[in-house]
Protein backbone atom coordinates (compact mmCIF):
# COMPACT_ATOMS: atom_id res chain seq x y z
CA UNK A 1 0.00 0.00 0.00
CA UNK A 2 1.33 3.71 -0.86
CA UNK A 3 0.39 6.07 1.97
CA UNK A 4 0.88 9.69 1.11
CA UNK A 5 0.29 12.22 4.07
CA UNK A 6 0.32 16.25 4.30
CA UNK A 7 2.16 16.34 0.72
CA UNK A 8 2.66 20.46 0.60
CA UNK A 9 4.48 22.26 -2.17
CA UNK A 10 4.23 26.01 -2.72
CA UNK A 11 5.61 27.56 -6.16
CA UNK A 12 6.24 31.42 -6.12
CA UNK A 13 3.60 31.91 -8.54
CA UNK A 14 0.94 30.04 -5.66
CA UNK A 15 0.13 27.16 -7.96
CA UNK A 16 1.47 23.37 -6.19
CA UNK A 17 -0.15 21.15 -3.32
CA UNK A 18 -1.68 21.54 0.01
CA UNK A 19 -1.95 18.93 2.61
CA UNK A 20 -3.07 16.11 0.14
CA UNK A 21 -3.25 12.68 2.33
CA UNK A 22 -4.72 9.20 0.41
CA UNK A 23 -3.48 6.15 -0.16
CA UNK A 24 -2.94 3.64 -2.37
CA UNK A 25 -4.15 -0.19 -2.39
CA UNK A 26 -2.64 -3.15 -4.22
CA UNK A 27 -4.51 -5.27 -6.74
CA UNK A 28 -6.41 -2.64 -8.30
CA UNK A 29 -5.37 0.16 -11.22
CA UNK A 30 -6.04 3.88 -9.17
CA UNK A 31 -6.20 6.60 -11.41
CA UNK A 32 -4.65 10.18 -10.35
CA UNK A 33 -7.56 12.56 -11.92
CA UNK A 34 -6.52 16.35 -12.22
CA UNK A 35 -7.36 19.04 -15.04
CA UNK A 36 -3.99 20.21 -16.40
CA UNK A 37 -1.31 22.23 -13.75
CA UNK A 38 -4.31 20.88 -10.92
CA UNK A 39 -0.76 19.31 -9.37
CA UNK A 40 -0.20 15.78 -10.82
CA UNK A 41 3.21 15.67 -11.45
CA UNK A 42 3.98 17.96 -8.38
CA UNK A 43 2.44 15.35 -6.28
CA UNK A 44 4.46 12.45 -7.94
CA UNK A 45 7.56 14.57 -7.73
CA UNK A 46 6.67 14.78 -3.90
CA UNK A 47 6.08 11.60 -3.35
CA UNK A 48 8.63 10.41 -4.70
CA UNK A 49 11.64 12.74 -3.16
CA UNK A 50 11.99 14.52 -6.52
CA UNK A 51 10.44 17.79 -5.14
CA UNK A 52 11.15 19.58 -2.22
CA UNK A 53 8.35 19.80 -0.13
CA UNK A 54 6.13 19.31 3.36
CA UNK A 55 4.82 15.65 3.83
CA UNK A 56 5.60 12.05 3.94
CA UNK A 57 4.72 9.37 1.19
CA UNK A 58 5.32 5.40 1.96
CA UNK A 59 5.63 2.46 0.61
CA UNK A 60 4.78 -0.84 1.86
CA UNK A 61 6.03 1.94 5.15
CA UNK A 62 9.53 3.09 3.75
CA UNK A 63 9.81 6.52 2.33
CA UNK A 64 11.19 6.10 -1.54
CA UNK A 65 15.02 7.14 0.03
CA UNK A 66 14.72 4.68 2.55
CA UNK A 67 13.95 1.51 0.37
CA UNK A 68 16.50 -1.00 -0.07
CA UNK A 69 16.47 -1.55 -3.81
CA UNK A 70 14.08 1.02 -4.78
CA UNK A 71 14.53 -0.28 -8.59
CA UNK A 72 13.34 -3.92 -7.57
CA UNK A 73 9.89 -1.95 -4.78
CA UNK A 74 8.77 1.08 -7.02
CA UNK A 75 8.69 1.62 -10.71
CA UNK A 76 8.29 5.28 -12.15
CA UNK A 77 7.44 7.01 -15.49
CA UNK A 78 7.52 10.16 -14.87
CA UNK A 79 8.70 11.69 -17.61
CA UNK A 80 8.48 9.77 -20.79
CA UNK A 81 10.59 12.40 -23.17
CA UNK A 82 14.07 12.34 -20.22
CA UNK A 83 16.15 10.14 -22.65
CA UNK A 84 19.42 11.36 -24.03
CA UNK A 85 18.80 10.75 -27.97
CA UNK A 86 21.85 9.83 -28.89
CA UNK A 87 21.70 6.42 -26.37
CA UNK A 88 19.82 3.35 -27.70
CA UNK A 89 16.76 2.00 -26.18
CA UNK A 90 19.15 -1.32 -24.84
CA UNK A 91 22.00 1.31 -23.37
CA UNK A 92 19.68 3.35 -21.36
CA UNK A 93 17.88 0.41 -19.94
CA UNK A 94 21.44 -1.09 -19.03
CA UNK A 95 22.84 2.00 -17.85
CA UNK A 96 18.93 2.18 -15.30
CA UNK A 97 19.78 -1.99 -14.69
CA UNK A 98 22.98 -1.67 -13.67
CA UNK A 99 22.44 1.69 -11.21
CA UNK A 100 19.51 -0.58 -10.10
CA UNK A 101 21.17 -3.37 -9.39
CA UNK A 102 19.18 -5.27 -11.87
CA UNK A 103 20.28 -8.54 -13.86
CA UNK A 104 21.13 -7.28 -17.58
CA UNK A 105 18.76 -9.87 -18.48
CA UNK A 106 15.96 -8.12 -17.53
CA UNK A 107 16.42 -5.30 -20.62
CA UNK A 108 15.66 -7.89 -23.14
CA UNK A 109 12.41 -8.56 -21.45
CA UNK A 110 11.31 -5.83 -20.64
CA UNK A 111 11.33 -4.67 -23.88
CA UNK A 112 9.41 -7.76 -25.40
CA UNK A 113 7.14 -6.43 -23.05
CA UNK A 114 6.39 -3.10 -24.16
CA UNK A 115 6.90 -4.61 -27.79
CA UNK A 116 10.19 -2.44 -28.64
CA UNK A 117 12.51 -5.41 -28.80
CA UNK A 118 12.93 -4.76 -32.51
CA UNK A 119 13.85 -1.21 -31.80
CA UNK A 120 16.42 -2.02 -28.95
CA UNK A 121 19.59 -0.52 -31.00
CA UNK A 122 17.69 2.38 -32.50
CA UNK A 123 18.64 5.79 -30.76
CA UNK A 124 16.32 7.39 -28.60
CA UNK A 125 16.10 10.82 -31.10
CA UNK A 126 14.95 8.77 -33.86
CA UNK A 127 11.93 7.64 -31.70
CA UNK A 128 7.94 8.24 -32.14
CA UNK A 129 6.38 9.94 -28.70
CA UNK A 130 4.58 6.80 -28.45
CA UNK A 131 8.11 4.53 -28.13
CA UNK A 132 8.80 6.62 -26.05
CA UNK A 133 6.23 6.29 -23.84
CA UNK A 134 6.58 2.65 -24.10
CA UNK A 135 10.46 2.88 -23.46
CA UNK A 136 9.65 4.42 -20.01
CA UNK A 137 6.85 2.12 -19.30
CA UNK A 138 10.04 -0.62 -19.82
CA UNK A 139 12.18 1.56 -17.89
CA UNK A 140 9.31 1.50 -15.15
CA UNK A 141 9.29 -2.27 -15.48
CA UNK A 142 12.85 -3.37 -15.11
CA UNK A 143 13.07 -3.97 -11.77
CA UNK A 144 9.41 -6.13 -11.74
CA UNK A 145 8.37 -3.60 -8.89
CA UNK A 146 5.79 -4.07 -6.54
CA UNK A 147 4.87 -0.45 -6.94
CA UNK A 148 3.63 1.75 -10.08
CA UNK A 149 4.10 5.24 -9.89
CA UNK A 150 2.89 6.93 -13.75
CA UNK A 151 2.84 9.88 -14.75
CA UNK A 152 0.42 10.21 -17.77
CA UNK A 153 1.06 6.69 -19.33
CA UNK A 154 -0.73 7.04 -22.25
CA UNK A 155 0.30 10.75 -23.80
CA UNK A 156 1.30 9.77 -26.90
CA UNK A 157 -0.18 6.10 -27.27
CA UNK A 158 -2.07 5.93 -30.56
CA UNK A 159 -5.79 4.29 -30.08
CA UNK A 160 -3.93 0.68 -30.32
CA UNK A 161 -1.00 1.69 -27.89
CA UNK A 162 -3.79 3.03 -25.49
CA UNK A 163 -5.68 -0.22 -25.25
CA UNK A 164 -2.67 -2.00 -24.81
CA UNK A 165 -1.38 0.04 -21.87
CA UNK A 166 -4.87 -0.50 -20.29
CA UNK A 167 -4.72 -4.30 -20.03
CA UNK A 168 -1.31 -4.30 -19.04
CA UNK A 169 -1.51 -2.04 -16.35
CA UNK A 170 -4.84 -4.24 -15.61
CA UNK A 171 -3.28 -7.06 -16.03
CA UNK A 172 -0.23 -5.76 -13.26
CA UNK A 173 -2.76 -4.67 -10.67
CA UNK A 174 -4.68 -8.18 -11.24
CA UNK A 175 -1.51 -9.63 -10.10
CA UNK A 176 -1.54 -8.03 -6.52
CA UNK A 177 1.18 -4.82 -7.36
CA UNK A 178 -0.17 -1.48 -6.73
CA UNK A 179 -0.38 0.59 -9.62
CA UNK A 180 -1.26 4.82 -9.48
CA UNK A 181 -1.61 6.23 -12.77
CA UNK A 182 -2.21 9.79 -13.40
CA UNK A 183 -4.13 11.11 -16.49
CA UNK A 184 -6.05 14.48 -17.24
CA UNK A 185 -8.35 12.22 -19.72
CA UNK A 186 -11.26 11.20 -18.69
CA UNK A 187 -12.45 8.79 -20.88
CA UNK A 188 -9.19 6.78 -21.03
CA UNK A 189 -9.20 7.04 -16.89
CA UNK A 190 -12.76 5.95 -16.73
CA UNK A 191 -11.83 2.72 -18.80
CA UNK A 192 -8.57 1.83 -16.36
CA UNK A 193 -9.44 2.83 -12.61
CA UNK A 194 -10.82 0.90 -10.18
CA UNK A 195 -9.88 3.97 -7.35
CA UNK A 196 -9.75 7.66 -8.16
CA UNK A 197 -7.63 9.75 -6.27
CA UNK A 198 -9.19 13.36 -7.73
CA UNK A 199 -7.55 16.63 -7.59
CA UNK A 200 -8.19 20.17 -8.42
CA UNK A 201 -5.88 23.21 -7.89
CA UNK A 202 -3.15 21.30 -5.86
CA UNK A 203 -6.08 20.24 -3.57
CA UNK A 204 -8.05 16.62 -3.02
CA UNK A 205 -11.39 16.62 -4.10
CA UNK A 206 -11.88 12.55 -3.17
CA UNK A 207 -10.10 9.70 -2.44
CA UNK A 208 -12.13 6.28 -2.96
CA UNK A 209 -13.53 3.91 -5.36
CA UNK A 210 -14.15 5.63 -8.95
CA UNK A 211 -18.24 4.02 -8.74
CA UNK A 212 -18.48 6.10 -5.02
CA UNK A 213 -17.11 9.23 -6.89
CA UNK A 214 -19.35 9.06 -10.35
CA UNK A 215 -22.34 8.52 -7.98
CA UNK A 216 -21.55 11.26 -5.33
CA UNK A 217 -21.31 13.58 -7.97
CA UNK A 218 -23.08 12.57 -11.10
CA UNK A 219 -26.61 13.32 -12.06
CA UNK A 220 -29.36 11.52 -13.62
CA UNK A 221 -32.06 12.68 -16.29
CA UNK A 222 -35.22 11.64 -17.90
CA UNK A 223 -34.70 11.88 -21.71
CA UNK A 224 -38.17 11.77 -23.08
CA UNK A 225 -38.90 11.97 -27.02
CA UNK A 226 -41.83 13.23 -28.26
CA UNK A 227 -44.20 14.64 -30.82
CA UNK A 228 -45.35 17.58 -28.78
CA UNK A 229 -42.44 18.74 -27.15
CA UNK A 230 -43.80 22.23 -26.42
CA UNK A 231 -46.92 20.55 -24.78
CA UNK A 232 -45.04 18.56 -22.43
CA UNK A 233 -42.39 20.68 -21.54
CA UNK A 234 -44.90 23.70 -20.78
CA UNK A 235 -46.76 21.05 -18.43
CA UNK A 236 -43.50 19.87 -17.13
CA UNK A 237 -42.70 23.04 -15.79
CA UNK A 238 -45.82 24.19 -14.69
CA UNK A 239 -45.21 21.13 -12.30
CA UNK A 240 -41.80 22.75 -10.66
CA UNK A 241 -39.86 20.57 -13.05
CA UNK A 242 -36.55 22.20 -14.85
CA UNK A 243 -37.14 21.13 -18.40
CA UNK A 244 -34.60 21.69 -21.46
CA UNK A 245 -34.69 20.89 -24.69
CA UNK A 246 -31.98 19.21 -26.14
CA UNK A 247 -33.49 18.60 -29.97
CA UNK A 248 -36.53 19.03 -32.06
CA UNK A 249 -38.55 16.02 -30.44
CA UNK A 250 -36.34 15.57 -26.93
CA UNK A 251 -36.41 17.01 -23.57
CA UNK A 252 -34.27 16.38 -20.57
CA UNK A 253 -35.82 16.73 -17.35
CA UNK A 254 -33.82 17.47 -14.08
CA UNK A 255 -35.17 14.39 -12.27
CA UNK A 256 -34.45 10.21 -12.15
CA UNK A 257 -38.17 9.49 -11.45
CA UNK A 258 -39.68 8.21 -15.09
CA UNK A 259 -42.66 7.22 -13.49
CA UNK A 260 -43.21 11.32 -12.69
CA UNK A 261 -42.48 12.06 -16.26
CA UNK A 262 -44.47 9.47 -17.48
CA UNK A 263 -47.51 10.41 -15.56
CA UNK A 264 -47.04 13.62 -16.60
CA UNK A 265 -47.02 12.63 -20.59
CA UNK A 266 -50.02 10.78 -20.09
CA UNK A 267 -52.10 12.99 -18.87
CA UNK A 268 -51.05 15.92 -21.42
CA UNK A 269 -51.99 13.03 -24.25
CA UNK A 270 -48.31 13.89 -25.54
CA UNK A 271 -47.42 10.78 -27.34
CA UNK A 272 -43.65 9.48 -26.05
CA UNK A 273 -41.61 7.67 -28.58
CA UNK A 274 -38.66 7.08 -25.77
CA UNK A 275 -38.03 7.69 -22.23
CA UNK A 276 -35.16 7.01 -20.17
CA UNK A 277 -32.65 7.60 -17.56
CA UNK A 278 -29.42 9.02 -18.52
CA UNK A 279 -26.58 8.74 -15.73
CA UNK A 280 -23.68 11.15 -15.99
CA UNK A 281 -20.61 9.07 -16.43
CA UNK A 282 -17.01 10.31 -15.09
CA UNK A 283 -16.97 13.55 -17.35
CA UNK A 284 -19.76 14.69 -15.76
CA UNK A 285 -18.80 13.88 -12.38
CA UNK A 286 -15.69 15.29 -12.65
CA UNK A 287 -16.97 18.94 -14.13
CA UNK A 288 -19.31 18.89 -11.09
CA UNK A 289 -16.98 18.29 -8.54
CA UNK A 290 -14.46 20.43 -9.79
CA UNK A 291 -17.19 23.47 -10.16
CA UNK A 292 -18.59 22.51 -6.37
CA UNK A 293 -15.30 22.75 -5.57
CA UNK A 294 -14.15 26.26 -6.79
CA UNK A 295 -17.88 27.33 -5.68
CA UNK A 296 -16.98 26.24 -2.14
CA UNK A 297 -13.35 28.13 -2.59
CA UNK A 298 -15.12 31.55 -3.86
CA UNK A 299 -17.50 31.64 -0.74
CA UNK B 1 28.25 3.01 -4.57
CA UNK B 2 29.33 -0.33 -6.74
CA UNK B 3 25.51 0.25 -8.49
CA UNK B 4 26.27 4.11 -8.69
CA UNK B 5 29.67 3.76 -10.19
CA UNK B 6 27.93 1.01 -12.44
CA UNK B 7 25.06 3.89 -13.66
CA UNK B 8 27.71 6.37 -14.37
CA UNK B 9 30.55 4.30 -15.94
CA UNK B 10 27.37 2.81 -18.84
CA UNK B 11 26.32 6.41 -19.21
CA UNK B 12 29.33 8.07 -19.73
CA UNK B 13 30.25 4.98 -22.08
CA UNK B 14 27.26 5.03 -24.10
CA UNK B 15 27.79 8.71 -25.32
CA UNK B 16 29.91 8.78 -28.59
CA UNK B 17 30.50 12.44 -27.12
CA UNK B 18 32.60 10.92 -24.57
CA UNK B 19 35.12 8.69 -26.64
CA UNK B 20 35.25 11.96 -29.64
CA UNK B 21 36.29 14.18 -27.46
CA UNK B 22 39.05 11.69 -25.35
CA UNK B 23 40.49 11.07 -28.87
CA UNK B 24 40.27 14.82 -29.42
CA UNK B 25 42.80 15.56 -26.92
CA UNK B 26 44.87 12.70 -27.55
CA UNK B 27 45.14 13.53 -31.82
CA UNK B 28 46.06 16.87 -30.70
CA UNK B 29 48.57 15.24 -28.72
CA UNK B 30 49.97 13.33 -31.15
CA UNK B 31 50.01 16.11 -33.29
CA UNK B 32 51.96 18.44 -31.49
CA UNK B 33 54.03 15.66 -30.44
CA UNK B 34 54.92 15.10 -34.46
CA UNK B 35 55.43 18.61 -34.63
CA UNK B 36 57.74 19.22 -31.89
CA UNK B 37 59.54 15.97 -32.78
CA UNK B 38 60.41 16.96 -36.23
CA UNK B 39 61.59 20.49 -35.24
CA UNK B 40 65.50 19.85 -35.28
CA UNK B 41 67.10 23.14 -33.76
CA UNK B 42 65.93 22.56 -30.07
CA UNK B 43 68.68 23.32 -28.29
CA UNK B 44 68.68 22.76 -24.91
CA UNK B 45 64.42 22.26 -25.17
CA UNK B 46 62.86 18.87 -25.19
CA UNK B 47 60.57 17.88 -27.44
CA UNK B 48 58.73 15.74 -25.40
CA UNK B 49 58.29 17.90 -22.73
CA UNK B 50 57.79 21.00 -25.07
CA UNK B 51 55.32 19.34 -26.43
CA UNK B 52 52.58 19.49 -24.20
CA UNK B 53 52.28 23.43 -23.13
CA UNK B 54 48.93 24.87 -24.96
CA UNK B 55 48.16 21.45 -26.58
CA UNK B 56 47.93 20.04 -23.05
CA UNK B 57 45.55 23.03 -21.83
CA UNK B 58 43.53 22.50 -24.75
CA UNK B 59 43.21 18.00 -24.70
CA UNK B 60 42.55 19.38 -20.60
CA UNK B 61 39.56 21.07 -21.34
CA UNK B 62 38.55 18.70 -23.64
CA UNK B 63 38.24 16.29 -20.95
CA UNK B 64 36.59 18.96 -19.01
CA UNK B 65 34.00 19.32 -21.40
CA UNK B 66 32.92 15.41 -21.03
CA UNK B 67 32.92 16.27 -17.19
CA UNK B 68 30.51 19.39 -17.74
CA UNK B 69 28.50 16.86 -19.83
CA UNK B 70 28.01 14.43 -16.70
CA UNK B 71 25.31 16.89 -14.99
CA UNK B 72 24.87 19.59 -18.55
CA UNK B 73 23.46 16.48 -20.80
CA UNK B 74 20.51 15.91 -17.56
CA UNK B 75 19.57 19.43 -17.63
CA UNK B 76 19.52 19.53 -21.33
CA UNK B 77 17.82 15.95 -21.86
CA UNK B 78 15.69 16.21 -18.83
CA UNK B 79 17.05 12.82 -17.56
CA UNK B 80 17.78 14.43 -14.06
CA UNK B 81 14.80 12.77 -12.53
CA UNK B 82 15.99 9.05 -13.68
CA UNK B 83 19.62 9.39 -12.50
CA UNK B 84 17.88 10.60 -9.17
CA UNK B 85 15.41 7.81 -8.68
CA UNK B 86 18.09 5.23 -9.88
CA UNK B 87 21.28 6.86 -7.59
CA UNK B 88 19.03 8.99 -5.03
CA UNK B 89 21.47 10.71 -2.89
CA UNK B 90 23.26 13.76 -4.33
CA UNK B 91 26.43 13.05 -2.41
CA UNK B 92 26.04 9.49 -4.35
CA UNK B 93 25.71 11.07 -7.39
CA UNK B 94 28.17 13.99 -7.22
CA UNK B 95 30.86 11.02 -5.88
CA UNK B 96 30.10 8.80 -8.90
CA UNK B 97 30.33 11.21 -11.10
CA UNK B 98 33.22 12.61 -9.77
CA UNK B 99 35.12 8.71 -9.47
CA UNK B 100 34.15 7.86 -13.50
CA UNK B 101 35.21 11.23 -14.86
CA UNK B 102 38.53 11.18 -12.90
CA UNK B 103 39.05 7.90 -14.04
CA UNK B 104 38.33 8.86 -17.59
CA UNK B 105 40.89 12.07 -17.01
CA UNK B 106 43.61 9.59 -15.98
CA UNK B 107 42.68 7.41 -19.37
CA UNK B 108 42.87 11.01 -21.15
CA UNK B 109 45.82 11.98 -19.69
CA UNK B 110 47.40 8.60 -20.29
CA UNK B 111 46.70 8.53 -23.60
CA UNK B 112 47.61 12.20 -24.63
CA UNK B 113 51.18 11.40 -23.18
CA UNK B 114 51.56 7.99 -25.15
CA UNK B 115 50.61 9.78 -28.05
CA UNK B 116 52.80 12.56 -27.49
CA UNK B 117 55.86 10.30 -27.46
CA UNK B 118 54.39 8.67 -30.39
CA UNK B 119 53.98 12.02 -31.73
CA UNK B 120 57.69 12.93 -31.19
CA UNK B 121 59.48 9.58 -31.91
CA UNK B 122 57.24 9.48 -35.25
CA UNK B 123 59.12 12.89 -36.35
CA UNK B 124 62.36 11.59 -35.86
CA UNK B 125 62.62 13.57 -32.19
CA UNK B 126 64.27 11.88 -29.20
CA UNK B 127 62.47 11.23 -25.61
CA UNK B 128 64.13 11.76 -22.42
CA UNK B 129 66.25 9.81 -20.67
CA UNK B 130 65.60 10.88 -17.10
CA UNK B 131 63.24 9.40 -15.14
CA UNK B 132 62.51 12.64 -13.62
CA UNK B 133 61.32 13.99 -16.58
CA UNK B 134 59.75 11.20 -17.30
CA UNK B 135 57.44 11.30 -14.15
CA UNK B 136 57.16 15.33 -13.60
CA UNK B 137 55.77 14.51 -17.14
CA UNK B 138 53.19 12.30 -17.20
CA UNK B 139 52.41 13.53 -13.44
CA UNK B 140 51.55 16.67 -14.53
CA UNK B 141 49.34 15.68 -17.75
CA UNK B 142 47.44 13.66 -15.71
CA UNK B 143 46.68 15.95 -12.82
CA UNK B 144 45.92 18.33 -15.41
CA UNK B 145 43.62 16.29 -16.83
CA UNK B 146 41.87 14.43 -14.08
CA UNK B 147 41.54 18.13 -12.06
CA UNK B 148 39.76 19.32 -15.31
CA UNK B 149 37.65 16.64 -15.46
CA UNK B 150 36.43 17.31 -12.07
CA UNK B 151 36.36 20.74 -12.26
CA UNK B 152 34.17 20.41 -15.54
CA UNK B 153 31.60 18.14 -13.23
CA UNK B 154 31.62 20.43 -10.74
CA UNK B 155 30.70 23.25 -13.45
CA UNK B 156 28.23 21.27 -15.15
CA UNK B 157 26.68 21.09 -12.07
CA UNK B 158 26.99 24.49 -11.06
CA UNK B 159 25.52 26.34 -14.45
CA UNK B 160 23.66 23.50 -15.93
CA UNK B 161 24.42 24.49 -19.15
CA UNK B 162 27.06 22.65 -21.40
CA UNK B 163 27.91 25.74 -23.62
CA UNK B 164 28.13 28.19 -20.46
CA UNK B 165 29.96 25.65 -18.49
CA UNK B 166 32.98 24.90 -21.68
CA UNK B 167 33.15 28.62 -22.27
CA UNK B 168 33.82 29.64 -18.58
CA UNK B 169 36.66 26.95 -18.61
CA UNK B 170 37.76 28.07 -22.10
CA UNK B 171 38.32 31.25 -20.77
CA UNK B 172 39.67 30.09 -17.27
CA UNK B 173 42.30 28.27 -18.85
CA UNK B 174 43.44 30.19 -22.40
CA UNK B 175 42.60 33.51 -21.14
CA UNK B 176 41.83 34.38 -17.54
CA UNK B 177 45.15 32.83 -15.72
CA UNK B 178 47.27 35.41 -18.25
CA UNK B 179 45.75 38.54 -17.23
CA UNK B 180 45.42 37.23 -13.65
CA UNK B 181 49.20 37.06 -13.39
CA UNK B 182 50.06 40.34 -15.45
CA UNK B 183 47.67 42.22 -13.64
CA UNK B 184 48.64 40.93 -10.39
CA UNK B 185 51.90 40.16 -10.93
CA UNK B 186 51.62 36.95 -10.15
CA UNK B 187 54.02 34.21 -11.50
CA UNK B 188 51.81 31.75 -14.01
CA UNK B 189 53.20 28.91 -12.07
CA UNK B 190 51.13 29.03 -8.81
CA UNK B 191 48.04 29.84 -11.02
CA UNK B 192 45.91 26.35 -10.86
CA UNK B 193 45.85 25.27 -14.82
CA UNK B 194 48.51 27.08 -15.79
CA UNK B 195 51.08 25.65 -13.09
CA UNK B 196 50.22 22.27 -13.70
CA UNK B 197 50.11 22.51 -17.53
CA UNK B 198 53.49 23.69 -17.44
CA UNK B 199 54.68 20.85 -14.57
CA UNK B 200 55.28 18.70 -17.80
CA UNK B 201 58.51 21.24 -18.97
CA UNK B 202 59.78 21.77 -15.66
CA UNK B 203 57.36 24.11 -13.60
CA UNK B 204 58.07 27.47 -12.75
CA UNK B 205 60.19 27.19 -9.53
CA UNK B 206 56.93 26.40 -7.58
CA UNK B 207 56.95 22.43 -7.32
CA UNK B 208 53.07 21.37 -6.66
CA UNK B 209 51.66 24.47 -5.41
CA UNK B 210 49.40 24.84 -8.72
CA UNK B 211 47.86 21.23 -8.48
CA UNK B 212 47.18 21.71 -5.10
CA UNK B 213 45.26 24.84 -5.64
CA UNK B 214 43.58 23.26 -8.33
CA UNK B 215 43.02 20.09 -6.76
CA UNK B 216 41.30 22.38 -3.76
CA UNK B 217 39.57 24.62 -6.39
CA UNK B 218 37.99 20.94 -7.51
CA UNK B 219 37.04 19.48 -4.35
CA UNK B 220 35.51 22.82 -3.35
CA UNK B 221 33.62 22.79 -6.58
CA UNK B 222 32.05 19.25 -6.17
CA UNK B 223 31.14 20.21 -2.56
CA UNK B 224 29.20 23.21 -3.64
CA UNK B 225 27.68 20.87 -6.88
CA UNK B 226 26.75 19.03 -3.92
CA UNK B 227 25.09 21.73 -1.71
CA UNK B 228 23.33 22.52 -5.21
CA UNK B 229 21.77 19.47 -5.63
CA UNK B 230 20.10 18.87 -1.90
CA UNK B 231 18.55 22.24 -2.67
CA UNK B 232 17.20 21.95 -6.16
CA UNK B 233 14.10 19.55 -7.37
CA UNK B 234 15.08 16.91 -9.50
Amino acid sequence: MIRAEGLTKRFPDGAGVEGLTFTVRPGVVTGFLGANGAGKSTTIRLMLGLARGAGRTTFGGSGYAQLADPLRSVGVLVDAGAFHPARTAEAHLRMVAAGGGVPARRVREVLATVGLETSARKAVGRFSLGMRQRLGLATALLGDPEYLILDEPANGLDPEGVRWIRVLLRDLAAEGRTVFASSHLLAEMSQLADDLIVIDSGRLLSAGPMTEFVQRHAHADVVVRTSQPVELMLELTRRGLRVSREAAEELVVDTADTELVSAIAARTGAPVRELFVRHSGLEEAFMAATVAAKGGRAR
Amino acid sequence: MKNALAYEWLRVRSLRSTWLLLTAAAVLQFASGLYWGLKRDLGTLNAFTSSFGLVARVGALLVAAVGVCAFSLDDQHGTRATTRLVLRTPARIVAARAVVIGGLGLLGGALMVLLSAAGVLAGGGALPSEAATWGTAVAGVLLLTVLSGLVGVALGALLRHTAAAVGVLAVWALMAESVVAALLRVPLSVLPISGTAGLPAGGGGQGWLAPLVFAALAVAGLAAAHVTLMRRDA
